[in-house]
């Protein structure tokens, strides 16, 4: 990854930090928005007490991973250390981020050891709370981003950045995936409440085909970034190659295929609401999201337009004796 | 494209091979196989002005029109 990449990521994270802390100190109506970058750790935290069967304090398989977990990013910079016998400064910058690292995990599977009674009387304080730690241990990463981008930074330390990068990547990949993640839990919520009902049945299966149809165009989103991010490396190797244009042209199929899916998913669940006789959605809202990604597949024509043009020109200048 | 290039008589008249000519013009050996070749797409001025100089010619002598119909950059 080129330093000016590593610079944007560092943005990108420096940004979801800056907005998480303002509209977690702002309104706590959008405390929700705020929890949402806490959500790596909450998964994480949900995951270790799934496998641990419940508190981490009561059982050693619970420890082991907390141990695991939390720990992990100090591997590196130990064996540097003992490999060097010298400490260097981002290996200290490590072992603190582990520090804030472990601490924000065990925090996060066990608030109330932590944490005074208030925090649990109002449940809004617990949450900023939460979020706070979730977004220091991000700050961190964004410093060694920053560094890397900016510094000339021995070997060394160089494989130390890498780090930062692979638990960047990761708060990206679920960052993504939450999405996927709120959808199966509300529909697994709604089969739960329905349960023990007279023809419950038939609702679940309703619900489970509600949770596919909402999912089919997420996945296809996702698939799409994969595309762009291949086109952005396509660019900066050969901006004028047609391996280039064949790419953005199967993103702008893709991005038009997208919008009839996101339009069908939406027609389709609205009847699904209908025949299950609950309130239909507002279409407005509907046509408001679907605006950008509509806007954005005709940006991408008109790029491509243009491109086409370019490569004629490329091409005949090369031709010119 | 309609518009043909012939060095070979030229080359033969000065008895000049198209290697010496390249040197003498400054283009490369690839430029002057595409030009040849009948692939190239334009030929600058100053390009067809040193390939006159050094072959002792005019640019009729080089280039011709083969009388058939005009082809568009968009139909090529």
């Amino acid at each position: 990854m080129n330093k000016k990449t590593t610079l944007i990521l560092a943005i990108i994270l420096g940004v979801t930090a800056v907005v998480s802390i303002v509209s977690a100190f702002v309104t706590a109506s959008a405390i929700s928005m705020a929890h949402f970058y806490g959500l790596p750790y909450y998964l994480l935290s949900e995951l270790i007490k799934l496998i641990g069967q419940g508190n981490t304090f009561k059982n050693i398989i619970g420890w082991i991973l907390l141990a695991v977990f939390g720990l992990a990013p100090a591997v590196y910079p130990t064996i540097n250390v003992i490999k060097e016998k010298k400490i260097s400064t981002i290996s200290i910058h490590w072992f603190v981020f582990t520090v804030i690292h472990f601490l924000a995990l065990y925090f996060y599977i066990n608030p109330q050891e932590i944490l005074p009674e208030e925090f649990f009387i109002n449940k809004d304080l617990l949450e900023v709370a939460k979020t706070g730690i979730a977004i220091t241990t991000y700050i961190f990463i964004i410093t060694i981003l920053v560094c890397k981008s900016h510094f000339d930074i021995n070997k060394d330390e160089n494989k130390a950045t890498t780090y930062a990068l692979v638990i960047a990547f990761i708060i990206a990949i679920v960052s993504v995936f939450s999405g996927l993640y709120v959808g199966l839990r509300n529909a697994v919520n709604q089969i739960n409440s329905v349960k023990g009902l007279e023809d419950s049945a038939s609702i679940v299966t309703l619900r489970i085909i509600e949770f596919i149809i909402y999912i089919a165009p997420y996945v296809f989103g996702v698939i799409a970034s994969f595309k762009l991010i291949s086109v952005i490396e396509e660019f900066n190797k050969n901006c004028f190659g047609d391996e280039l244009e064949k790419k953005i042209e199967s993103l702008s199929k893709y991005v038009f295929l997208l919008i009839l899916l996101v339009l069908g998913s939406t027609f389709l669940t609205n009847v699904l609401e209908f025949i299950s006789s609950r309130v239909t959605l507002s279409v407005h809202s509907n046509i408001n999201i679907n605006l950008p990604l509509i806007l954005s597949a005709f940006l991408l024509e008109c790029i491509l337009s243009f491109l086409r043009k370019a490569i004629s020109i490329k091409k005949e200048n090369d031709l010119t004796i | 494209m309609a518009i043909k290039v012939d060095l070979e008589k030229q080359l033969e008249k000065k008895k000049m091979t198209s290697k010496q000519l390249c040197a003498l013009v400054g283009i490369t050996e690839a430029n002057m196989s595409i030009l040849r070749s009948g692939k190239a797409k334009a030929i600058r001025f100053s390009t067809l002005n040193a390939i006159c100089f050094h072959l002792d010619c005019s640019p009729g002598d080089i280039l011709s029109f083969d009388g058939k119909e005009y082809i568009t950059d968009e139909e090529e």
